[in-house]
């Protein structure tokens, strides 16, 4: 009990309270993990308004005798979006043992797989909006907006991996510096987690 | 900077400090889907209950839970501004003590407004009839 007291007392001293936690991150850390937040914030807002706007409407949703959205090609989505982390993360791992050629590799495999999902959701617009429009109704506005703005996001992706790509051709990066990359893999996390939500949401959700 | 003070304190000091900076924004966020959701689902489906629980008590909880948590969070707020008052009127001059400040400052007006957000909430609660279009 005395223990517990004193340890209460020393964490709410000035010096406790003072510390800085997590430790040590750059400048870069905090402005990719607060654009985070920030973003995070609106998805949740346009998440919300999704959720809100559909209970408003009634039991039937989508409604007007607009079908299930299509599952296929979104899961075909979801497997190539998620995969890409997984050579972005095996660059930076790379790259923490001086490894340029794996971090080269890593953002390249990335981008490939980063244009082929842009290029699924391309031809998923394509083919929707032979009947569903961004002006039909609420749900045509929800769909479109949602899933284009995270589209817009991975293409900030991309253009930040493309970025990093440039930059490593250049033997800008070393096993001491290599934080834009690592900022990138919290990008790339943050978008995985999106559209996960953006998938359970838009895709699934409808099906329940 | 007086005291030896030891890492799980340490760590405890930097996460309380997290809570009294954020935990009002973040007991705002989860009263806001859990009071919505719960009145909105619960509404929808014709009903004025949650597991055998009037709608507007299981809505009371979110807005009693979150304020209690968004007033800890003003009280941590408070005492980490006071602390690093007393620290810098005794003559610690460092940047710590300024930044912290600086955050605990931050919090106290964040808190209050979160707080008195969700407060309202409660308010209303009393107020309007549940499930009123």
């Amino acid at each position: 009990m005395t223990d517990r007291g004193g340890i209460v007392a020393a964490a709410t001293g000035a010096e406790a309270l003072s510390t800085e936690e997590p430790v040590g991150r750059s400048t870069g850390w905090w402005g990719m993990v607060l654009f985070v937040a920030t973003e995070s914030t609106f998805f949740a807002c346009l998440l919300g308004s999704y959720y809100y706007l559909r209970f408003q409407v009634g039991p039937r949703w989508p409604p007007d005798g607009i079908g299930n959205p299509e599952l296929v090609r979104p899961l075909i989505m979801t497997g190539l979006l998620l995969f890409s982390s997984v050579p972005l993360f095996w660059g930076v791992r790379g790259i923490r043992y001086g490894r340029r050629w794996r971090l080269r590799a890593g953002l390249l495999a990335t981008m490939v797989l980063v244009v082929t999902f842009l290029t699924v959701q391309a031809t998923e617009y394509v083919d929707d909006l032979r009947t569903l429009t961004p002006t039909t109704d609420v749900y045509g506005s929800l769909y479109y907006l949602i899933t284009g703005f995270h589209s817009v996001h991975v293409l900030g992706g991309l253009a930040f991996v493309g970025w990093l790509l440039a930059a490593s051709l250049g033997n800008r990066f070393d096993p001491q510096h290599y934080d834009r990359v690592r900022n990138a893999g919290i990008f790339w996390v943050f978008l995985d987690v999106v559209w996960v939500a953006v998938l359970f949401t838009i895709y699934l959700s409808p099906r329940l | 900077m007086g005291t030896q003070v030891g890492p799980r304190a340490r760590l405890f000091g930097g996460l309380l400090l997290w809570y009294g900076v954020l935990g009002g924004a973040v007991a705002w966020a989860v009263h806001l889907m859990a009071a919505w959701s719960m009145d909105e689902l619960a509404c929808a489906a014709g009903s004025a209950e949650i597991s055998a629980l009037p709608l507007w008590q299981a809505v009371g909880l979110a807005v009693i839970i979150p304020a209690l948590a968004a007033a800890g969070a003003l009280a941590v707020a408070v005492l980490a501004w006071t602390r690093m008052g007393q620290a810098q009127r005794s003559g610690a001059s460092d940047n710590a003590y300024g930044r912290t400040r600086l955050l605990a400052a931050v919090g106290i007006w964040a808190n209050l407004f979160f707080l008195s957000i969700i407060v309202l909430g409660g308010v209303a609660l009393l107020v309007l009839p549940v499930c009123q279009r």
